[in-house]
């Protein structure tokens, strides 16, 4: 599967950031905050348990892991089974590092049965508090 | 297809006997693949890992509404409550009477910024979800919330 459909929301206490008004893939935090991201992907989650109309057992078609890393570092990790529902759905808090750096790079990736690899990045622009 | 005929067709899978047929392993079976499941988690914590009964405020918590509509997709979140940061390394949905008892194990980063995690999950059935908290200290918490189902997830196409 070519391009697994993934959407990415960072919530912070007003709400989900809204991206640049200059450049889409650029979204403005602050040192130090605390975020939550929530992140799903389309896809079908097929467990291998179901069967088709004409009786043959689907096969499993799992999303099994993703990643989300900042700047390489490991912010979150999930392994996912049969019992997670379609289109999955993961919201989890990131803490933004009070380090001084400009610029970060978010990355979600997934990775699942059939062979389904993919990423997807955001970059964030970090203002000092 | 018709709307009508699309659900007729839906019925007719999730109740057909042919589907039946994959035998439902007993309530047993099932609590004996949680216990191993849940022994698996635990291991993973490390020798001297102790397991935990969480109670109250304390521990692990775990967030499912106790009547469920649609087993299809059930919100759930996993949290241990006032958790200082980097004390909590993993957190993991399990259940009794689904398929298969794990649903999800959640790996907490260095940058993770709460021990809290949500997702979406499927009930085959009425049944027990656990929630287990693996802390940096090796004890692993364990919380047991039953959850009643009116429409089953269609997993085991039974």
């Amino acid at each position: 599967m070519a391009g697994l459909r993934t959407l990415i929301s960072l919530v912070g206490p007003a709400g989900p950031l809204q991206p640049d008004t200059r450049n889409a893939a650029l979204l403005r935090v602050t040192a130090g905050s605390v975020l939550q991201l929530r992140v799903s992907a389309q896809h079908p989650m097929e467990t291998g348990y179901r069967r088709s109309g004409a009786g043959d057992l689907l096969p499993r078609n799992l999303l099994r892991h993703m990643a989300c890393r900042y700047n390489g570092e490991l912010v979150f990790a999930a392994d996912l089974h049969a019992a997670v529902s379609a289109n999955p759905y993961l919201a989890f808090d990131f803490q933004v590092p009070a380090a001084p750096q400009t610029e970060g790079v978010l990355t979600i990736s997934w990775a699942g049965d059939q062979g389904v690899q993919h990423s997807e990045t955001l970059v964030l622009a970090v203002t000092p508090n | 297809m018709q709307r009508r005929q699309w659900l007729g067709a839906a019925v007719v899978v999730c109740a057909s006997p042919v589907a039946r047929a994959d035998a439902v392993p007993s309530l047993a079976a099932q609590q004996a693949a949680l216990q191993a499941a849940t022994d698996a988690f635990v291991a993973g914590a490390g020798q001297g890992a102790r397991l935990r009964e969480a109670q109250g405020d304390a521990g692990v918590q775990l967030s499912i509404s106790p009547l469920v509509e649609n087993g299809n997709t059930v919100p759930v979140t996993v949290q241990v409550q006032g958790a200082a940061a980097g004390s909590v390394r993993r957190l993991a949905v399990l259940t009794e009477r689904n398929p298969q008892p794990e649903v999800a194990v959640f790996t907490l980063g260095p940058l993770a910024g709460s021990a809290q995690a949500s997702t979406r999950l499927r009930l085959a059935t009425s049944q027990t979800v656990v929630a287990l908290a693996h802390m940096a200290d090796g004890t692993v918490w364990q919380r047991r919330v039953s959850v009643v189902v009116t429409l089953a997830a269609c997993v085991e196409g039974g």
